[in-house]
């Protein structure tokens, strides 16, 4: 046997070694983390571009607490000003003002149109909605096979690569249950965001049932904030936009 | 008016319709599509400067809506209303404009929203205008989970896609325009609200007091009532349930509850029942004088929504108005819009056509009702385009309405409808008895 071949074994071996001394949930948990703070709140921006390179883009305020608690409500554009949707767990509501009520709706509709559905803007933690079914090693990378906890989630399965330096995603593929590619998102640009947060401050997402249009979402001003339980319930959804500062 | 000529007006009328929406829509859609929405996004900028929020907030829009209306000329209504005029359409044109402000100083919130109507007939060269709140109250929010509220406020109860049978403080929404503002009533309220961690999420509390007096929340009540009513607000187990009470100082009460659950994520049902004392309803007799009685009844919703896996979403409810009108008094109803074609009172036909529109243009005045939705967003590839058909069929009947619209909502401050009604079943019945067959509407809003 070669010294090359000999030198490849032993590369694969203690990579192979350090993937099975992790616990995969654990490593999951600590990408969630490193994604969002336990509390916060941030500014968000949505662009659906379509083929021929006209945007269309929306503005979002959103908070988060815990790891299934998310609120949000849209600034902009003019014609969707005012929106608020509110998600726990495997619940998910829209709040329409003219219409004055929260309305039950679910994380595979899309409130803005484009790629981009409910689950993708409201997202909660993968460790909240998924089971590691596999952690694998691949180019330096963490590659973790996810399969939903239940049937109520927007994917079955996603398959999430993580720079193992960073601990933090840098593509994901969302898949059917037969495997089937729905979307693919990339996280670019890692920004320090103060307040010890260090994350991609862009995800660009493509789908094989979009061909030619991508939806960006840009992430800005994120900042841990105490937020109390009440503000994640649907009595408070038209008072999300009065919490910022 | 001969029938080539006839038609040559109605084509010029439609074809006017067309070019006004053109004048004004076009333009905007050019201006919605200057280049800093367009611009290529490279660089992925996101400048958040701007997004600081100050303590006043100002939000309005303004919208045309054209309509060309035809009639239904083997209606007794429509006999009743034009005789020998025997117009076959009308054109109408309706402009809306709706603002809203807000000014929040540390826990105090001033709002205020409301509208401008203006209504224009071609048929008879009519006009008419009315401008009106929707809102305007004081809050008080010390926190997040309390604040007290004086003014006029809109409370939209219920579960309901198509109705809401809990709806004790509030007005039904409009088939056609579902998404339209409504006008809230003068109230003293509190709310309370709590957050949890476990089997039950969420708790709420709700507490308003409606006083009639005068032109003070006119129609809600009889005047000189005082009402009180409360919402409370459970999240659990997944499921929201309300429970609705309403007292008033004339010894009427109203119970409801509803659920909503999702049983699936692409799978909702819910469901509404509400129980009220003395509604009462008026009607034409058999000798065609105007009648009343008042009981007790039940109304109730039942419906489910769900989401295909083609992206398309169906809507079914069932509605059941427990105080709606029989077949007898529909009956006497039809007797009575045919009754004064042979009578030689001149005032006769006007009379009951005021009496008409007060008594028996609801949008459900029978009692049992099925209601379906389906619509499918990007049909196509046509990405922000949304068709959308819908019926609501009167199940005593089996007359229906039934309606087909497509939105379209590619630019950031321009939302179009496109919408066609249509109205079926024999002349004495609900919808094939009303003197509209057919109706399109396009709409264009420009909100800033």
């Amino acid at each position: 046997m070669s010294r090359a071949c000999i030198l490849a074994l032993l590369t694969v071996s203690i990579l192979s070694a350090d993937v099975h001394s992790q616990d995969p949930a654990a490593l999951l948990q600590k990408i969630d983390r490193n994604l969002e703070p336990p509390s916060y709140e941030m500014y968000r921006k949505l662009i659906n571009v379509e083929p021929d390179g006209k945007t269309k883009e929306f503005v979002l305020f959103m908070v988060r607490k815990g790891n299934d608690k998310v609120a949000g409500v849209f600034l902009s554009p003019p014609t969707d000003k005012d929106r608020a949707m509110l998600r726990l767990g495997d619940n998910m509501w829209l709040y329409i003002p003219n219409v004055g009520r929260p309305v039950r709706i679910t994380s595979l509709q899309s409130a803005t149109g484009g790629v981009f559905n409910n689950a993708d803007i409201m997202r909660i933690d993968f460790g909240a909605e998924y089971n590691v079914e596999q952690l694998r090693d691949s180019a330096g990378e963490y590659v973790f096979e996810l399969k939903a906890k239940t049937r109520s989630v927007a994917y079955d399965r996603l398959r999430l690569w993580a720079s193992k330096k960073a601990l933090l995603p840098t593509k994901i593929e969302c898949l059917t249950e037969a495997r089937m590619l729905i979307k693919t998102l990339h996280f670019k640009e890692i920004k320090d965001f103060g307040g010890g947060v260090v994350r991609p401050s862009v995800i660009e997402t493509d789908s094989p049932l979009y061909k030619g249009y991508k939806s960006i979402m840009i992430y800005a001003e994120i900042r841990s904030r105490e937020l109390g339980d009440e503000i994640f319930t649907i009595n408070y959804m038209s008072k999300v936009k009065e919490l910022r500062k | 008016m001969s029938p080539s000529t006839h038609g040559l007006t109605l084509l010029v009328h439609v074809a006017s319709c067309l070019i006004l929406c053109l004048l004004v829509f076009v333009p905007a859609v050019r201006a919605d599509t200057v280049p800093a929405d367009t611009a290529r996004t490279q660089e992925y900028s996101f400048d958040t400067s701007g997004l600081d929020k100050g303590p006043f907030d100002f939000s309005a829009s303004v919208e045309l809506w054209p309509t060309l209306i035809f009639f239904n000329k083997d209606s007794d209504l429509y006999l009743l209303r034009y005789g020998r005029e025997n117009p076959t359409y009308s054109d109408v044109y309706r402009l809306r404009g709706e603002a809203g402000a807000q000014y929040q100083y540390k826990s105090l919130l001033a709002s205020a929203s409301g509208s401008y109507n203006a209504f224009y007939q071609r048929l008879d060269d009519s006009t008419s205008s009315d401008a009106r709140f929707y809102e305007c109250y004081l809050k008080y929010a010390p926190d997040v989970s309390f604040s007290l509220l004086a003014g006029k406020k809109t409370f939209r109860w219920g579960k309901g896609y198509a109705y809401n049978a809990v709806s004790f403080a509030g007005r039904q929404r409009d088939l056609n325009d579902i998404d339209a503002a409504l006008e809230g009533y003068w109230n003293l309220s509190a709310e309370y609200i709590r957050g949890f961690s476990g089997k039950l999420s969420a708790f709420a509390f709700t507490g308003a007091v409606l006083p009639v007096y005068g032109s003070v929340n006119e129609g809600f009540m009889s005047d000189k009532t005082i009402a009180g009513v409360t919402q409370l607000y459970f999240l659990l187990l997944d499921t929201d349930i309300d429970g609705y009470f309403y007292g008033d100082s004339r010894n009427d009460y109203r119970v409801g509850a509803d659920f909503a659950k999702n049983i699936l994520s692409s799978w909702e049902i819910h469901g509404e029942w509400a129980h009220v004392s003395d509604v009462r309803s008026t009607f034409f007799a058999n000798d065609s004088t105007l009648a009343s009685e008042a009981r007790n009844a039940s109304n109730f919703v039942l419906g489910t929504r769900y989401l295909a896996p083609s992206n398309t979403t169906f809507i079914l409810e069932y509605l059941h108005q427990g105080a709606g009108l029989t077949s007898e008094q529909m009956s006497a109803y039809y007797q009575t819009l045919d009754s004064p074609r042979a009578s030689e009172d001149p005032a006769a036909p006007r009379e009951i056509l005021q009496n008409s529109t007060k008594y028996y243009s609801g949008q459900f005045i029978m009692t049992d009702y099925v209601y379906v939705r389906a619509s499918h967003p990007d049909p196509f590839m046509l990405v922000y385009f949304t068709p959308a058909a819908y019926t609501i069929v009167n199940l005593v009947d089996g007359s229906l309405m039934a309606g087909f619209e497509v939105t379209y909502s590619r630019l950031s401050h321009l939302l179009l409808t496109a919408r066609c009604v249509a109205f079926a079943g024999s002349h004495e019945s609900e919808y094939g008895g009303k003197q509209v067959q057919q109706r399109i509407e396009l709409r264009g809003k420009w909100s800033f």
